[in-house]
C-alpha cells in the first residue's frame, strides 16, 4: 500500500499529534488511487479531532480556510478535489492567515 | 445628552501649531453618528480642512489623532487610536492605526479626537491633561529616538500618573518619506510617512495623561459580557496559536505557503524560518508581557537577546513584520540580529516594510553590482550584513550621505539611480509599500494594496472570513474572479473596525464586535451598518485621493512586486496578465467606474456622499 506523510500545523487545530509543520507529521498506509479529497473526507469521518476541522462537510471538500501544500507546492483547486496520493507523497495544511 | 453620543465625549482639541493656540470644539453628533470615529472622524475632517492643492508638508494639512466609541472601555484592544493625515509617500490621503493605550487615555482625558494644524516655529509636543493642554518647548527632546523621547517627557512631566506619548524620531524631524509615528513602547502609526507630516509641523510628540473622566456608556453590564465574549473569540482564534505565540508564531507558515519575502523576492525559500520564529525566540530569548489597554491577548513582548553576537539587546520582541524584514528579505538567518534591527528601526522612527524593502533592494543591487561601496558611502552591503543595515538605517533616519536618497523609499530612489537598479524595487507604484509577506502568493493583498484608499490594507488580511458576513468562501486563491470578487464583498469591514478604532486581532467575530459597540452606543448595529460605514469612510477617501491628483493607473504593481516566483510553493503563479482585469472588476463591484476607478454618483447617493459628487465631476 503506498504511505503518504500528512502534516497540519496547530493554527488550523490546537490538538495535532505533529509538533510543528516541518516536524517528522504523520506516516499514513492509504488504499491505492485514494484521492487527497478522499483521504481527507475519511480521516474526517472515521476520527475526531484535526481532521474533522479540515474537510468541509457541507462543501465535500477540503475547507477553503486550509492551504494544502503538495509536495512542496500550493495545491490548485483541481489537486485539492482530485489530485491521486502516491507513495512517497507530503501534504501539509497550513491555515489562510496573515501576519501583522 | 443627546444619546447619539453614548461613547463619546463630545469634545475635539484643536491645536494651531503656528499660532499655539488650542482650544476646544464639539463633535456635532451627526458626525458620531455618521462617521463613528477614528478612521471617520480623521477622513471627514482632512476632506472638508484639506483642500487640492496641499501639500503633505503644507502647514494646511491636518494630522488626525482619532478614539472613536470604544476607546477607553473595557474592550480588549480598544487603547488603538487611527492616524489620518496627507503622506508623503503617495501624496494622497492615509490612514494608519497604532495600538496601546493612546485612544483610551485621551478619551478619558475628555476628548475623542485631536487635529493639529499650521507649523510651529520652535520644536514643541502637546500635552494633554484632564480637559486641559499645552504645547511645551521640545527643543530638549530633539535627536532623541522614540523610546528616548518617551521617557524623557515621562520625566519631565514628573507625573506619578499613567502617560500615553506618541511622536516622532530622528526619521521624523528630518521628514525622512516613510517615517513613522511612534509610542507606548512599540507601538507604531507606520503608513505614508505620517512621521514625516509630523517633522514638517516641528511637533515632537502628543503624550495624554490618562485622565478621570468616565465614558458614557448605555449598558454596562452587556458590555462586560460582550467584551469577555470578544476576548474569549479571539484567544481560542487560530487554534490558539495567535494568543500562544503573536504574529510572529505565523512565521513559519508563510514559509511553507510560499508568502515569507525572501531576498527582495529574488527567492521564495528560507530553510532557516523555524529559527528565526516566534516559537524559536520566545523558547529561547528572555521576554515579558507589554499588554495593552484592556487586552488579555497579550500578543506583545518585551524582549532580551540571550545568544548570539547581540546578546544582551533588549527592546520590543518583533512582529511579524519586523520578522520578515530583517529576517528573510535582507537575506539574515541571526534571531538576534533580527531583535536587534527591529529595536532600531522603531527607535529611528521608520516603517520597517519600507525600510525592508529599501535595504532589501540595496542588497539585491550591490549583489549584481548595480550599486557599489563607492555609492554607499563605503558601506559593504551584502545579503546578511546586519551591521551594514544598521548603519544605512541611521544614515536615512538623518538623511545623510546616500541616506538622503534612501529616504525617498524604494520607489523614488531606485528610478533616481535607474537602469536595471530601477526594475529591482518591490513597491505600488503609487509609491505606497506592501507589508512583510511575498504578495505574489497572496493575491487578495497584492490587489488590496494596490487599489486601497487608505495607503495601506483595507479589505483583504484574511483574519476573517468572508464566510462571517453570510458570503461563500474564497476558494481559489489564485482565482482573478474570487479574489477581486471576494476583496471587493468584504470592503468596509476593516475601515469599521478603524473608526471603533480597535485592534483587529481581538475583532475576529464580526457579530461580537458589533455586540461591543451596540452596548456603549445603544444603537443596534448589524454587520450590514458597518459594511456601510466602512464603504462611506473608503469611498470619501477614494474622492479625496481623486481631487488630490490620485491617477488609477498608478494603483499596480511594480515589475518586482508583480513578478512570477521564480521557486518556492507558489513557483509560477503570476497576477500579471489578469491584473488591469481584476482592478477593473473589483472597481465595477465596488460602484465605481471600472476603468477609472472614480465613485459612481448612484455609490456615493447610497452612502449618504452625495455633497461630494460635484467635487468629483469639478
Amino acid at each position: 500500500m503506498p504511505t503518504v506523510t500528512l502534516k497540519v500545523t496547530r493554527w488550523l487545530c490546537p490538538n495535532v499529534p505533529a509538533e510543528s509543520p516541518h516536524s517528522p507529521g504523520i506516516r499514513l498506509a492509504i488504499p491505492d488511487g485514494e484521492s487527497l479529497r478522499g483521504l481527507v473526507r475519511r480521516l474526517a469521518a472515521e476520527q475526531e479531532g484535526v481532521w474533522k476541522t479540515l474537510f468541509d462537510e457541507q462543501a465535500q471538500e477540503i475547507g477553503a480556510h486550509v492551504l494544502v501544500v503538495l509536495n512542496g507546492c500550493l495545491a490548485t483547486p483541481h489537486e485539492r478535489s482530485a489530485a491521486l496520493l502516491k507513495d512517497g507523497d507530503e501534504v501539509m495544511f497550513l491555515p489562510v492567515f496573515d501576519g501583522g | 445628552m443627546d444619546t447619539r453620543l453614548l461613547g463619546y465625549m463630545g469634545k475635539i482639541l484643536r491645536v494651531d501649531l503656528t499660532t499655539g493656540r488650542v482650544w476646544d470644539e464639539p463633535l456635532a453628533p451627526e458626525t458620531a453618528e455618521y462617521y463613528l470615529g477614528g478612521t471617520g472622524f480623521g477622513v471627514d475632517y482632512l476632506y472638508r480642512e484639506v483642500p487640492p492643492g496641499v501639500e503633505w508638508n503644507d502647514p494646511e494639512n491636518r494630522i488626525i489623532m482619532a478614539s472613536g466609541p470604544l476607546g477607553g472601555t473595557p474592550v480588549a484592544g480598544s487603547g488603538t487610536f487611527s492616524l489620518v493625515t496627507k503622506g508623503p509617500m503617495t501624496n494622497l490621503g492615509v490612514s494608519t492605526q497604532a495600538n496601546g493605550f493612546w485612544a483610551a487615555y485621551i478619551k478619558q482625558a475628555g476628548y475623542d479626537a485631536v487635529i493639529l494644524q499650521g507649523q510651529s516655529p520652535r520644536w514643541v509636543y502637546l500635552h494633554i491633561e484632564d480637559g486641559k493642554a499645552e504645547l511645551r518647548d521640545a527643543t530638549a527632546l530633539r535627536g532623541k529616538d522614540t523610546w528616548e523621547m518617551e521617557a524623557a517627557i515621562r520625566q519631565e512631566l514628573g507625573s506619578t500618573k499613567r502617560l500615553s506619548v506618541f511622536g516622532i524620531g530622528p526619521a521624523g524631524e528630518h521628514q525622512a518619506r516613510f517615517a513613522i509615528v511612534a509610542g507606548d513602547q512599540g507601538h507604531i502609526c507606520s503608513k505614508n510617512g505620517c512621521g514625516a507630516v509630523m517633522g514638517a509641523k516641528r511637533l515632537k510628540a502628543v503624550a495624554v495623561t490618562r485622565g478621570t473622566q468616565p465614558v458614557p456608556v448605555y449598558d454596562k453590564a452587556r458590555l462586560r459580557e460582550a467584551a469577555k465574549a470578544l476576548l474569549q473569540d479571539a484567544k481560542a482564534a487560530k487554534g490558539g496559536q495567535l494568543y500562544k505565540w503573536g504574529t510572529g508564531g505565523a512565521f513559519s507558515i508563510h514559509a511553507l505557503a510560499g508568502s515569507l519575502p525572501v531576498r527582495n523576492y529574488t527567492t521564495n525559500v528560507f530553510p532557516e524560518h523555524e529559527k528565526m520564529n516566534a516559537e524559536y525566540i520566545r523558547t529561547h530569548f528572555e521576554h515579558r508581557d507589554k499588554p495593552c489597554w484592556a487586552c488579555g491577548l497579550v500578543h506583545t513582548k518585551f524582549m532580551k537577546v540571550t545568544e548570539g553576537p547581540y546578546t544582551g539587546h533588549e527592546g520590543e520582541e518583533p512582529e511579524y513584520e519586523c520578522m520578515a524584514a530583517w529576517g528573510p528579505v535582507i537575506g539574515n538567518t541571526d534571531p538576534g540580529a533580527m531583535v536587534m534591527l527591529a529595536d532600531v528601526t522603531d527607535r529611528l522612527g521608520l516603517d520597517v516594510n519600507e525600510a525592508g524593502w529599501v535595504i532589501g533592494w540595496v542588497m539585491e543591487c550591490y549583489a549584481k553590482g548595480l550599486l557599489t561601496r563607492n555609492d554607499l558611502d563605503g558601506l559593504d552591503l551584502h545579503w546578511g550584513n546586519v551591521e551594514a543595515a544598521k548603519a544605512l538605517l541611521e544614515k536615512i533616519s538623518r538623511r545623510e550621505g546616500v541616506g538622503n536618497l534612501l529616504a525617498e523609499g524604494v520607489k523614488r530612489a531606485s528610478e533616481q539611480v535607474g537602469g536595471e537598479a530601477a526594475t529591482l524595487g518591490v513597491y505600488v507604484l503609487k509609491g505606497a509599500t506592501p507589508r512583510g509577506h511575498d504578495h505574489r502568493a497572496v493575491w487578495p493583498e497584492m490587489l488590496d494594496t494596490c487599489v486601497s484608499a487608505t495607503g495601506t490594507i483595507q479589505s483583504a488580511a484574511r483574519l476573517t472570513s468572508p464566510t462571517f458576513f453570510g458570503q461563500p468562501p474564497v476558494t481559489n486563491p489564485f482565482s482573478p474572479w474570487e479574489v477581486a470578487a471576494g476583496n471587493a464583498k468584504v470592503d468596509g469591514w476593516f475601515v469599521f473596525l478603524d473608526c471603533l478604532p480597535v485592534c483587529r486581532f481581538v475583532t475576529i467575530s464580526p457579530s461580537l464586535t458589533i455586540d461591543c459597540v451596540n452596548a456603549i452606543t445603544g444603537r443596534e448595529f448589524t454587520v450590514s451598518d458597518a459594511l456601510t460605514i466602512g464603504r462611506r469612510v473608503i469611498n470619501q477617501l477614494r474622492v479625496f485621493n481623486f481631487r488630490h491628483g490620485l491617477d488609477p493607473a498608478l494603483e499596480a504593481p511594480s515589475p518586482r512586486y508583480g513578478s512570477a516566483p521564480s521557486d518556492g510553493p507558489a513557483q509560477g503563479k503570476s497576477i500579471e496578465p489578469f491584473f488591469q482585469w481584476m482592478k477593473g472588476f473589483y472597481f465595477e463591484l465596488m460602484g465605481w467606474d471600472p476603468a477609472s476607478g472614480k465613485p459612481l454618483p448612484h455609490t456615493l447617493k447610497s452612502l449618504g456622499l452625495e455633497k461630494l459628487i460635484p467635487d468629483l465631476e469639478a
